[in-house]
Formats: structure tokens, C-alpha cells, sequence
């Protein structure tokens, strides 16, 4: 995990955000909310749920739910054997990714809001990075929480 | 009190209280009921008092302390004089207030437990203990005169009666005008207790100054009729930079106790003793308060450690699953391993069982609370109805038995509201006995315990109930209802039958918030009635939720685990078994009796699997009353599983309504659902 895009305005509280792939979109949460990343992890399926929701997984002996992100927001699915285990507030969620990137540092500054027309509660916010990469900001508490 | 090192000591505190109270509770409704104090009663009362004055005092709860005190005294009068001196129309009152100061403490203890500030306000309270105390002496406290040598400090009494509690006051030599001093002292006093409290001597100190000399030689004398205003104006006393001393004494209470004592020894030991006795009683609280139960050595253990040690054990019951059926050991013979593994199996059961039975308590405790509200609702709306208890011996989990309180507790009240009769007229019209009865009961059925509430009233108006229910919308207008969904309605959220909402019940929000509760800890909620005969509410509760014998069943690619208990027997059959019912629904004959067929393939659109009868297994299962046929690929095996809930996240989807009420963790680390039987018939209906 290399750390780039440092920024010049080293004032301003900078937070560690790690970079996923999905699809073909690139994704970026808080880094504190994520506990780990898991590779090749048996997902058992459950019957009456959502597409998006896969099932569940055994981290340890916690039963946690396992979430397509790309089906979650409407996308088809793809490759997904990496896992990224979510905590916050005791509660846990894992999220099915294409893979895992790298982690960044970003201020506030360097994030922009979501256009007034986002029905996407999901993202709080868009961040461009050199080289025309663009990352949606998720926000986790609204992943977690999952009010439809 | 509240510094980390004394956290545990208030923990204590709020126990042992918590723990008289409810003794209390019981001694006062068993005399009640006697109409009278038994010695035994009295002394148990006096002693509880005691105990709770002391404690509350060595934890700085004053008003507590005081009202605990003022019960305290009025108690060992009763105990002095005995009962009869107690007039008969002074019974009720006297119970009445028992309760009435029950319940003050309780409240104030629930203060302390949220920490809010306690009320100061005791005055009321006092003064209804005052008002017994003086009925028992036939008047104001003047009467006895003739203890006179106990008035110890100064041999005469220039205040009357009526003001039992003194300060006299000595200024410093020298300070001068003392009469005016003294006058200000009194000033002070009025700013903080109601003149007709107090009194004083000489009483012309504002316009006299010969009455200086009188302060000189004899102090100036305060009397109050409230022992906490004297002790206020002993501080202020203190404060003032002018007084050089001062004494407390207590007049003619002491006298009414001690008709016998004819020195003022005694009087002082007592109020020393009486000074002392906060320390010792608190030490001495712990060991008081055991010997109400029978010699057995108990500990008290907290719950987060019994709950620490239920899981740990849930744990090994997993990782001993784990152990002896890893995959690496497939296909080995291995002698030694399986007596040694079977060995471990018997003493992980065992251990399993005794840490379960650490957690079980009767549910005798929250049944005892339920006689105080059949009382308290019985004086209010003025029904007589007696409560009797059944099987209250009976153990269940303990955060079982303290979930169960509530609903339990709002089930009687309904009974008692809707229930009985409103007048015993009534009730003697139809034929029963003018005291309604409600039968509380518990008993043990193998897996689960079965509560009933069970009251011989008007039972259901099933009439009422369907409009009701047709008004707030729950129910068509067109449809035809039984009478057993009729009863379904009452359990529905927004449902009352009452037009106005009284303080027990009629705001709708009751039954359902029963169910609720009950479903949370894994129970059901059954109700019957028989109209003019009573009601009947049943509430089943499995015993252990935690761990629990299962079959594992594969359908599709899906492992899912359901109760041993719940299977009857599983048969292998064919297609031709199967029987069409009018409605397209699929049905097999059992043992001569016909059973509806639900395939979980087809409920839990799993892709995989038999479709074909002969192609997999038929599976007979109950749950109550709800007995049908359950289609699965195959079984795969017995399993001991601990049951873990669904993530929240997941329960959100309504999964219990389809008949997944949790999970498991399999030995090789893969996950299967639980099944309950119950739920996924009326899912699949």
C-alpha cells in the first residue's frame, strides 16, 4: 500500500481513505471504518434476500453479511472474490469487491459533494485524483444502516 | 458516592434494597389479607427498616434514612404495645401507608439507579406516619406525662407537646444582647420552616431583653415538631458566628417508647447508639439480609459473568464439533481417538448443562409482584379479585423471567380492567364467586415453559372486538372471522377496545407489545376465551434458546439445520404418495391423517434440488399445533448447534417471517440456517 497524492494543504485534517474497484468505478471509504480484507472467503447464500445481499459469511466465528456493492447500487455483478469487512457502532458488514487498491490521503477540500440530483444515498461525496481517476465517496454509516 | 471505587458499593446497596422492598412487599400483603401484624411481621419489618435506615444513611440518603426511621420508631411501638393497641380503624390506613411508603422508596431508588436527584420532599410522608403513630397513642404526643425524669438535660418543659424535637442554644460569653441574637436565630429559622413547625422559648426575645438572662443561664430553647427542621437549625446554629454551643434532645417520643425507663441513661445510649448504628448496619446489612433464606450458602455472581462464561461454552461446544469431525480425520480408524473424543463429548454435555442451570432462576420472585398490582388495581377500580399462584417454583433463564415481568404484569392488569366483573352483583348473577379469581400459573413441558394467565371474568365480547377491529381497519367488513382470528386481532399493534384510555390500559398499545416481547425471547402468544366464563392468555417460552440439538438438511446447494424436537419422523416416499387438494396444494397421508406438503425448495425459490418426491425426503414436523410435511433433499446428520442470531442487518428483511429465525456455525466452519417450524408453515400459506 503506497501512499500517494499527498497533498500541499498539510493544515487541514487529512483522513485515510481506501481505494476499491467495482465494475468499472473506483470507490473510496474512511479508513477507520474498515477492519480488513478478505480473499477467496465461502459466502452462504440465504433464501428470501435481495439480490445485492449474498448471504453471510464466518469471520471467526461471527456470522457477518456479505453485500454486493455493485448489485447495491444497480450494477450488474462481476468477479468478487475480495472481501472488505466494514465496522461501525458493533456493527459489522462485508462487501464484495472486484478488488482492493490502495490507500489514500485526502482533506475535505479535496472532496466535492454530490450534485443536488444524487438520489444515490449511498455516496457522500466525489473526489478527483491525478491521472483522471475518479472516486465516489461511500458513506458507510448510510451502507451500514441500509434504510431503503 | 458516585467515585469508581464506590461504584461497587452502591451496586450493593441498590441490591440489598431492592431485595427488602420486595420482601416488604410480601409481608405487607400477607398481613393485609391477615388484617393484622403478626410478631413475626413486626419484628421482620422492623428489622428490614433498620437495615434500609442504616444503609441509607451510610450512603448519604438522608430522606430515605429519615422515612425509614420515622417507620422504624412507629414500628417498635407496635412492637412495645402490641398489634391491639393499634384501634381497628386505623388497620386500613396503617396498610395503606406501609404501601405508600413501599412504593416511596422504591421510587426513590429507581432515582438513585438513573441517577437523578432525590426528593427532598418527605414531609408528607412523615406526617402520615406521624398521624398512625399518633392514632396508636390515642392522641398527640402530650399524652404520657408520666415518664417526666426522662426529659434528661433541663428537668423542665417550658415548650407543650407537640414539638419533639430541641435545640437549645448557648452563645459565647460575652457576645451581648443575647436576646437579639437570638431573635436573629429565629429569623433565620422562619426563612426555612413554617411557623406553626417551631417554636421557641423564651418567646419574646425580639421585644424583651430581660430574657437575655433567661438564655444565659438556661439556653435559649427551639423546639420543632420535624426532626429534619431541627437538624437544619442546628446547622444554622452552627454557622452562626455568635453560638458558642448547642445541644440537640429528643422530648416525649423517647417517653412514649420507654414508659418503663425512668433515667436519662438510657435515653443517651439510645441516641448515641442510635448515631453509631449507621456504620454497623451497613456491615451488618449483608449478613441481616440472609438469614430470610433458608441455610443454604448462596453467592451472588454478576450476570455479565454468567453470560461471559455461556458463551465461552457456546464456543467449545462449536470447537469440540469441530475437533472431532475435522475433515483431516475422515476415513481413519481411529480407536483410541473416538472412545477418548466420546469421552470429551459427555463432559462438554455436562459442563453445557450445569452452566445452563447457573442461569436459571424460579419465576417465583415476578410472580410475588403480580399479588401487588391484583391489590393496587383491586382498591382502584374497586374490584375484589385474589391472585393465586401456580408452579411458581418453576426455573427459567433469568433474563427470561425479567423479561417476562412486563407483560406479564400488563396481561393481569388487563384481566383486571376488562376482565372482572365491575360489580360482585355480577358476578354472583352469573353464577360464580363474588371475589374474581386469577389463576397465574407455570409449568415445564420438556423443551419449553408454559405460562398462563388465566381469569374467570367476562372473557371476550368477540362482537366488540371484530367492530373494533373492522373500525381501525385490521379487519373486512365482508369477511366471515373465527373466533380464534378474532383473538388474533387483539394481538395486532393500534387495537383497544376501550373508547377512553384509563391508566392501565385502553391505549392500545398492549397486546401487541406482549407479543413482542415474548417473540424477542423466543416464545409464542396464544389466546383463548370463553365468553362469560373468562379469558386465557398462554405464553410459551423454550427453555434454552442458546443451545440446541438440530438435523441437518440439504436443499439445493443450501444447508439448513431444523429442531430435533420439532421432527416427528422422516419417510422416504414417492410421487405417487402425493395427493392434490382443491386449491393445487400438495398433500401425503401419515399415519392416516392427511398433511399438507410444503416444499422449501420451491418457498425459498432455491435453484437446485429434488423435484421429484422419491428424489429426496419427507420430513413430518410440529410445532404447537402446526403439524405438516417438509420436503428436503437429504439429511445429513444430527448436529448440537449454537443457535447465534441473524445479523441485524439481514433481520431487517423480515426473515423471521419466512421461517429463518437464526443460524449456526457447522463444524467445518461453514454456516446453515435455522429453521423454525412454526413461522415457515405460515410463511408458506
Amino acid at each position: 500500500m503506497e501512499l500517494t497524492n499527498e497533498n500541499n494543504s498539510g493544515v487541514e485534517e487529512t483522513r485515510q481513505y481506501l481505494i476499491f474497484r467495482s465494475g468499472d468505478l473506483k470507490f473510496g471509504m474512511d479508513v477507520q471504518y474498515v477492519v480488513e480484507t478478505i480473499i477467496n472467503h465461502p459466502v452462504t447464500r440465504l433464501p428470501m434476500l435481495p439480490e445485492y445481499v449474498r448471504g453471510v459469511l464466518n469471520l471467526r466465528g461471527e456470522v457477518i453479511p456479505a453485500v454486493d456493492i455493485r448489485l447495491r447500487l444497480g450494477q450488474p455483478a462481476e468477479d468478487d472474490s475480495t472481501i472488505i469487512v466494514l465496522h461501525m457502532d458493533g456493527v459489522q458488514l462485508g462487501i464484495l469487491v472486484d478488488g482492493v487498491e490502495r490507500i489514500v490521503k485526502l482533506t475535505p477540500k479535496d472532496i466535492q459533494p454530490m450534485s443536488q440530483r444524487n438520489t444515490q444515498k449511498l455516496f457522500c461525496g466525489m473526489c478527483a485524483l491525478p491521472e483522471e481517476e475518479t472516486i465516489m465517496m461511500i458513506d458507510v454509516r448510510a451502507l451500514l444502516e441500509n434504510t431503503p | 458516592m458516585d467515585n469508581d471505587g464506590n461504584e461497587s458499593i452502591l451496586d450493593t446497596y441498590l441490591y440489598e434494597t431492592n431485595t427488602l422492598l420486595e420482601q416488604l412487599d410480601n409481608i405487607v400483603l400477607e398481613a393485609e389479607q391477615a388484617d393484622t401484624f403478626s410478631e413475626g411481621n413486626v419484628n421482620e419489618i422492623f428489622r428490614i427498616m433498620h437495615t434500609i435506615k442504616g444503609a441509607s444513611a451510610m450512603m448519604e440518603y438522608e430522606s430515605l434514612a429519615t422515612v425509614a426511621h420515622r417507620i422504624e420508631d412507629l414500628f417498635f411501638i407496635i412492637r412495645e404495645k402490641g398489634m391491639d393497641a393499634v384501634p381497628e380503624e386505623a388497620h386500613p390506613d396503617l396498610f395503606e401507608m406501609m404501601f405508600q411508603s413501599i412504593d416511596f422508596f422504591r421510587g426513590e431508588v429507581e432515582k438513585i439507579e438513573s441517577g437523578q436527584p432525590l426528593s427532598n420532599d418527605i414531609d408528607s410522608f412523615l406526617q402520615k406516619i406521624n398521624s398512625v403513630i399518633d392514632k396508636i397513642n390515642g392522641t398527640a404526643p402530650a399524652a404520657s406525662a408520666t415518664a417526666a425524669p426522662v426529659a434528661a438535660e433541663t428537668g423542665n418543659s417550658p415548650i407543650g407537646g407537640g414539638f419533639p424535637y430541641r435545640v437549645k442554644v448557648f452563645f459565647d460569653e460575652g457576645a451581648g444582647m443575647e436576646n437579639l441574637r437570638a431573635f436573629m436565630l429565629v429569623t433565620e429559622i422562619r426563612a426555612m420552616c413554617p411557623e406553626r413547625d417551631f417554636t421557641f422559648f423564651p418567646s419574646d426575645v425580639e421585644t424583651n431583653s430581660t430574657t437575655t438572662d433567661t438564655i444565659l443561664s438556661e439556653g435559649f430553647l427551639l423546639a420543632f415538631r420535624r426532626g429534619e427542621d431541627r437538624e437544619k437549625a442546628a446547622k444554622l446554629a452552627a454557622a452562626s458566628g455568635s453560638v458558642g454551643s448547642y445541644q440537640t434532645m429528643d422530648q416525649q417520643e423517647r417517653e412514649e417508647k420507654k414508659p418503663q425507663r425512668n433515667d436519662s441513661a438510657p435515653e443517651e445510649k439510645k441516641r448515641e447508639s442510635e448515631e453509631n448504628v449507621p456504620v454497623k448496619a451497613a456491615a451488618a446489612a449483608a449478613g441481616q439480609a440472609a438469614p430470610q433464606h433458608t441455610k443454604e450458602s448462596l453467592i451472588s455472581v454478576s450476570l455479565s459473568k454468567l453470560n461471559q462464561l455461556m458463551d465461552v461454552v457456546g464456543e467449545i461446544v462449536i470447537t469440540e464439533s469441530m475437533v472431532t469431525s475435522s475433515p483431516d480425520l475422515k476415513g481413519l480408524k481411529l480407536d483410541r481417538f473416538t472412545k477418548s473424543a466420546r469421552q470429551l463429548r459427555k463432559l462438554t454435555d455436562e459442563l453445557q448443562d450445569v452452566s445452563m442451570s447457573l442461569r436459571m432462576v424460579p419465576v417465583l420472585s415476578t410472580f410475588q409482584k403480580m399479588q401487588r398490582i391484583v391489590r393496587d388495581m383491586g382498591k382502584k377500580l374497586g374490584k375484589s379479585a385474589k391472585l393465586t399462584l401456580v408452579g411458581a417454583e418453576t426455573e427459567m433463564d433469568k433474563s427470561i423471567v425479567d423479561s417476562i415481568g412486563d407483560p406479564l404484569m400488563h396481561i393481569i392488569r388487563n384481566s383486571m380492567d376488562h376482565g372482572i366483573e365491575d360489580t360482585e352483583a355480577e358476578r354472583v348473577a352469573a353464577g360464580k364467586d363474588s371475589v374474581g379469581e386469577i389463576i397465574l400459573s407455570a409449568m415445564h413441558t420438556g423443551e419449553d415453559v408454559i405460562i398462563q394467565v388465566k381469569d374467570d371474568g367476562q372473557g371476550i365480547d368477540y362482537d366488540r372486538v371484530l367492530q373494533k377491529a373492522i373500525k381501525v381497519g385490521l379487519a373486512n367488513p365482508e369477511v366471515e372471522y373465527s373466533r380464534k382470528e378474532i383473538l388474533n386481532f387483539l394481538l395486532m399493534p393500534g387495537f383497544s377496545t376501550n373508547s377512553e384510555v384509563t391508566e392501565y390500559s385502553g391505549r392500545g398499545v398492549g397486546m401487541d407489545v406482549v407479543k413482542k416481547a415474548v417473540e424477542e425471547v423466543g416464545g409464542t402468544v396464544t389466546l383463548s376465551s370463553e365468553p362469560g366464563r373468562g379469558m386465557t392468555t398462554t405464553l410459551k417460552i423454550p427453555l434454552t434458546m442458546a443451545i440446541m440439538d438440530g438435523m441437518e438438511v440439504q436443499v439445493g446447494g443450501c444447508i439448513f439445520t431444523i429442531p430435533i424436537i420439532n421432527i416427528r419422523q422422516s419417510f422416504k416416499m414417492s410421487d405417487t404418495d402425493v395427493i392434490h387438494d382443491t386449491s393445487g396444494g400438495e398433500m401425503v397421508k401419515i399415519m392416516d391423517v392427511f398433511y399438507p406438503v410444503v416444499r422449501v425448495k420451491q418457498l425459498y425459490s432455491i435453484p437446485e434440488g429434488a423435484e421429484k418426491i422419491e428424489d429426496g425426503i419427507v420430513m413430518w414436523v410440529e410445532s404447537g399445533e402446526c403439524s405438516y410435511a417438509l420436503f428436503v433433499d437429504e439429511l445429513i446428520g444430527e448436529q448440537q448447534v449454537v443457535v447465534k442470531p441473524l445479523p441485524n442487518y439481514i433481520n431487517a428483511f423480515n426473515m423471521k417471517q419466512h421461517g429463518i429465525t437464526g443460524c449456526t456455525i457447522l463444524g467445518d466452519g461453514s454456516i446453515s440456517a435455522i429453521l423454525d417450524v412454526f413461522n415457515l408453515y405460515s410463511a408458506a400459506l
